[in-house]
């Protein structure tokens, strides 16, 4: 049987780099619960997420897991979330206890981003419910900042979040995203009414929800700006978000990813305003004008033209969608033309990670797949689904290699992010699995050349989270990154940057695009390690 | 109608008939369609003989095909003929088929019923009793065509029958597992194939379907829908290459047919293939110049490869053949918008935005009031009469939630209040046949005042 698993993946010679599971040998021993009820409740369909963060920077990346368990929440040991400190020599070890990390609510998603500027990491946690604010103490451990931070009123079902400083004062705002309003699922029943055997309900059969975007202050508190930011009209069934500046205007616009209902770009005017261009600008629905089932999604340059892209991991029987960047906020889709769309259309896709997989300048993609129903009614398709691993030519095009064994097994996947947990300059991969292990997919085998950069921001969030960085090679070769917090489903990476050099071994240039408006260039980083780069303090005319 | 008038005359009816002659002349005229002819004999044998139920049962025969005007009368016939002959197996049934043409089907089944008891051989009576049972979701349906498939087991009408109505009312396994009986005891029979086929599509067992109906497209159905739903059921199992194969010797053998085409041009679009999707899909337009779904279709394989002025053309065609579609609003707001013209575009997708806000809310509202049926309907199963009637009177009334009020309402025994409940549904919706049977049901079950 083994052989066969292995036989199914792709051979060592049609793959660049190999992916192997490696989580029960790293120590990284954890099975998510789904809580499964008798009624099918939707909240045991989302599994959960992770978050990568360097929470006591040692310089190796750590990994917070969100658990689910029993439902509706009882607050017990079934629902407690994990964190596992790495290392540094291959293993990571449970730390939760110590870091005083006590989140036993019904767990969605984790996000790591600095918002007190303070040099630690904190880490947001969504849950069905609300949310937990944690902050670093600097000192191994965290600290509940819910309250003080004033987002103890979030209630609903909060799924994405993403952090940004939408208004450009240094600080990291936050957008959380609520999926739908099953306060009234007691009222519905989906499956077979004869025989009373239950199935999960559709999405469209629970009413959509708003957005919260709120603020952060300079007295530490987050207040909901929703409305006056022009969010306020805005009913989604939201499961991913990313703040990106699509335009290249120097603001983060805002793109979400909704089930069954017309995706969300609003377009940053600046000043803490936004205005929704979902439709016009090409990236609300499919190529037809249809809104498909979209779960994660991520933002990167596939084409290599400079203008970040939006890709989204979708329902079965629906591409997963690639809108291409045009410039001035208009999109056209990419999905079928570029090869990225079509193997996702027998699965459900979820996490969804854009990753230089093979260090070559590129970015590829990887996508967690799992179904939602226990019994997919169509013939052929299963609960647990194969991840994909899509390689990108360098022109955007992409073919489906799966490359490695951990591409052989299936499992009901859902939240994703990437890091370079090992430090060798190489994207590895987390998966968390609805009712499964957690995965680490260490990334193996021969790759290009790499730098890896890690901002720290001065006038600008002191991550740099929404900086853009163009990397130029010796030959000439432009490489465009991005700083997300928040991506994927329900997840959030390695805020680290590593451009994959290929056969080059240096970046000639590297010119980064602050969120303050500073645009600061560096020149010669040598390859083969991460540099720590600090904000100028002014900008370069 | 010959067969039924064929069926009156086989078996015989104790007749006191003094002019058995004349008789058998107007049911020679009727089996000759001289609906005229018969009727005016007939109508002199019962002036002569008022009770004579024969002629009561052949003059409705002959009223029945004579237009919708005159079914009433045949209804007055086919009773007069019941109650002159109430054993009379005949009588029974040709007032069954009267009532059936009047539209009553549970009053039909009744006497359908009593045909058959009283000639449990006899297969018309048999036959319309299934098939009524089977218009009005009546699960004795299930017994009638199992009876029917005994009796004439060489027939393969009666399994494609029966599983029909099983999958029509839910039951999906039990048909799929008569219809897989009867295409092992039928092998060559492509119909049932076909449509065991086609169930099988719709059921989502893609892979199955492909090869039913592709036994069936062996056994020479190769008509253009079948053909369709076969390349349908190997796109969706994946089987892209066969599919497009299957398509392409489909439009070949029937190059005519617009929708063949429209299905191979979209399929060469979602494989990315821009410029045989053109040639396809224009071909299609010149065959269906008025569709709208293939000028949108052809706007966008234009669009692929290019040729963005004649996209334009066809996008603004399927708008002006269907302004209430939706996708060629999107698709030339958006072509507007990359060529430049944001602000054309921008009120072609302010009117697909309305249209899809609508299209949005109508179906939240619809699948969400469906799963809310479902729970009463999933309570009355398990027998929760008093919890199902609490649902589906907190929604807003219709014939489906009336009917289901009234199946509670059945359950727990208050029967006047169903009777109220079902009137009001067949007022909402009068043509419907399950609410007429539940109608008569309920109404059988009121207590009689003393």
């Amino acid at each position: 049987m083994i052989g066969l698993l292995l036989a199914l993946a792709a051979a060592p010679g049609d793959c660049p780099t190999q992916f192997v599971d490696v989580a029960d040998r790293a120590g990284l021993v954890f099975t998510h619960d789904p809580g499964k009820t008798p009624e099918h409740h939707m909240a045991e369909t989302m599994g959960s997420g992770l978050a990568w963060l360097d929470y006591d920077n040692d310089g190796w990346m750590d990994l917070y897991v969100v658990q689910s368990g029993p439902f509706p929440p009882s607050k017990g040991p079934r629902a407690q979330d994990r964190l596992f400190h790495n290392d540094g020599d291959g293993r990571f070890t449970d730390v939760t206890e110590k870091a005083g990390l006590h989140d036993t609510a019904y767990g969605m998603g984790a996000y790591a981003a600095d918002y007190d500027n303070d040099g630690w990491v904190d880490l947001l946690v969504t849950n069905w419910g609300g949310v937990i604010l944690y902050h670093n103490e600097g000192n191994g451990t965290f600290k509940d900042a819910t309250a003080k931070s004033g987002l103890a009123g979030v209630a609903g079902f909060v799924t994405a979040a993403a952090w940004g400083d939408v208004d450009g004062d240094g600080r990291l705002d936050l957008f959380l995203a609520r999926y739908v309003d099953d306060r009234g699922e007691s009222k519905l029943f989906c499956g077979d009414a004869a025989t009373g055997q239950r199935e999960y309900c559709l999405p469209m059969m629970y009413p959509g929800t708003p957005l919260l975007l709120y603020r952060n202050g300079p007295d530490g508190v987050f207040r909901d700006i929703t409305r006056p930011a022009g969010l306020g009209d805005a009913s989604g069934r939201a499961l991913g978000a990313v703040f990106v500046d699509v335009d290249l205007d120097g603001r983060p616009d805002l793109y979400v990813a909704n089930d069954e209902t017309t995706n969300f770009l609003f377009h940053n005017l600046g000043g803490g305003r936004f205005e929704d261009i979902s439709i016009v600008s090409g990236t609300g629905f499919d190529a037809q004008g249809n809104p498909q089932g979209g779960m994660g999604t991520d933002a990167g340059d596939l084409d290599g033209d400079g203008l970040p892209d939006l890709v989204v991991a979708n329902y079965e029987n629906e591409t997963n969608e690639y809108y291409r960047n045009l410039g001035s906020g208009v999109f056209e889709d990419a999905s079928i033309s570029s090869g990225f769309g079509r193997p996702g259309v027998n699965l459900v896709g979820f996490g969804l990670n854009l990753l230089d997989a093979d260090d070559d300048g590129d970015l590829d993609a990887f996508v967690a797949n799992g179904h939602t129903f226990e019994r997919p009614a169509r013939q052929g398709i299963t609960r647990a689904q194969r991840a994909l691993l899509l390689w990108n030519d360098g022109t955007g095009r992409f073919r489906e290699v799966p490359c490695g064994p951990a591409f052989a097994k299936a499992y009901v996947g859902r939240g994703s992010a990437v890091a370079d947990f090992d430090n060798d300059g190489d994207p590895d991969i987390a998966v968390s699995n609805s009712g499964g292990p957690l995965q680490l997919l260490r990334n193996d085998g021969a790759h290009g050349h790499w730098a890896g950069v890690q901002l720290v921001g001065r006038r600008s969030n002191r991550q740099g989270i929404g900086a853009r960085l163009v990397a130029e090679t010796p030959s000439g070769r432009k490489l465009t990154r991005l700083a997300l917090a928040g991506n994927s489903y329900l997840s959030s990476s390695d805020p680290r940057i590593v451009f994959g050099l290929g056969g080059e071994e240096a970046i000639r240039r590297l010119t980064i695009f602050w969120p303050s408006g500073i645009v600061q260039t560096v020149d010669s980083l040598a390859a083969g390690k991460y540099h720590r780069i600090e904000e100028t303090e002014t900008a370069k005319p | 109608m010959r067969g039924l008038a064929a069926l009156w005359l086989s078996v015989s009816l104790a007749s006191t008939s003094p002019a058995p002659e004349d008789l058998a002349r107007a049911e020679a005229l009727l089996s000759r369609k001289d609906y005229a002819g018969a009727e005016a004999l007939l109508r002199e044998i019962l002036r002569a003989e008022p009770r004579n139920a024969r002629a009561h049962g052949n003059l409705a025969l002959t009223l029945m095909p004579q237009g919708k005007s005159r079914v009433r009368d045949a209804v007055d016939e086919g009773r007069l003929a019941a109650a002159f002959a109430p054993e009379s197996p005949e009588a029974r049934y040709i007032y069954g088929l009267a009532l059936r043409a009047a539209g009553r089907s549970a009053d039909a089944a009744r006497e359908f019923a009593k045909s058959s008891t009283l000639a449990p051989d006899a297969i018309g009576p048999l036959d319309a009793l299934a098939e009524a049972y089977a218009a009005t979701g009546d699960d004795r349906a299930v017994p009638a065509y199992e009876r029917l498939i005994a009796l004439q087991p060489g027939r393969s009408r009666y399994p494609l029958e029966l599983a029909g109505y099983l999958w029509t009312t839910g039951q999906t396994e039990r048909g799929n597992t008569v219809a897989a009986a009867g295409v092992e005891r039928f092998p060559n029979d492509a119909p049932l194939r076909a449509a065991y086929g086609r169930a099988l599509f719709e059921q989502q067992r893609d892979a199955d379907a492909a090869a039913e109906l592709a036994r069936a497209v062996d056994l020479g159905v190769r008509d253009a829908g079948t053909l369709s739903v076969q390349a349908s059921a190997l796109v969706q199992a994946g089987r892209i290459d066969e599919a497009r194969s299957a398509l392409e010797a489909a439009v070949r053998e029937h190059p005519d047919s617009a929708p063949l085409r429209l299905d191979l041009g979209r399929l060469y679009l979602s494989q990315g293939e821009g410029e045989p999707a053109r040639r396809e899909l224009d071909r299609a337009a010149a065959l269906a110049p008025q569709d709208a779904a293939i000028r949108f279709q052809l706007g966008r394989a234009e669009e692929a490869v290019g040729r963005l002025d004649e996209a334009e053309a066809s996008y603004r065609k399927a708008v002006e053949l269907s302004p209430s579609l939706a996708s060629p609003r999107y698709a030339l707001g958006r072509l507007l918008v990359r060529r430049g013209r944001k602000e054309e575009g921008e009120k072609e997708l302010a009117v697909y935005q309305s249209l899809y806000s609508r299209a949005a809310r109508v179906q939240y509202e619809g699948s969400s009031r469906g799963a809310q049926i479902q729970l009463a309907e999933s309570e009355l199963a398990r027998g929760d009469a008093a919890a199902a009637l609490a649902r589906f009177e907190a929604l807003p009334e219709d014939a489906e939630i009336l009917t289901g009020r009234a199946r509670a309402l059945s359950r727990l025994d208050r029967h006047p209040e169903a009777v109220r409940a079902l009137e009001r549904a067949r007022d909402l919706q009068p043509d419907a046949p399950r609410i007429e049977a539940l109608l008569a049901a309920e109404r059988a079950r009121v207590p009689k005042t003393p």
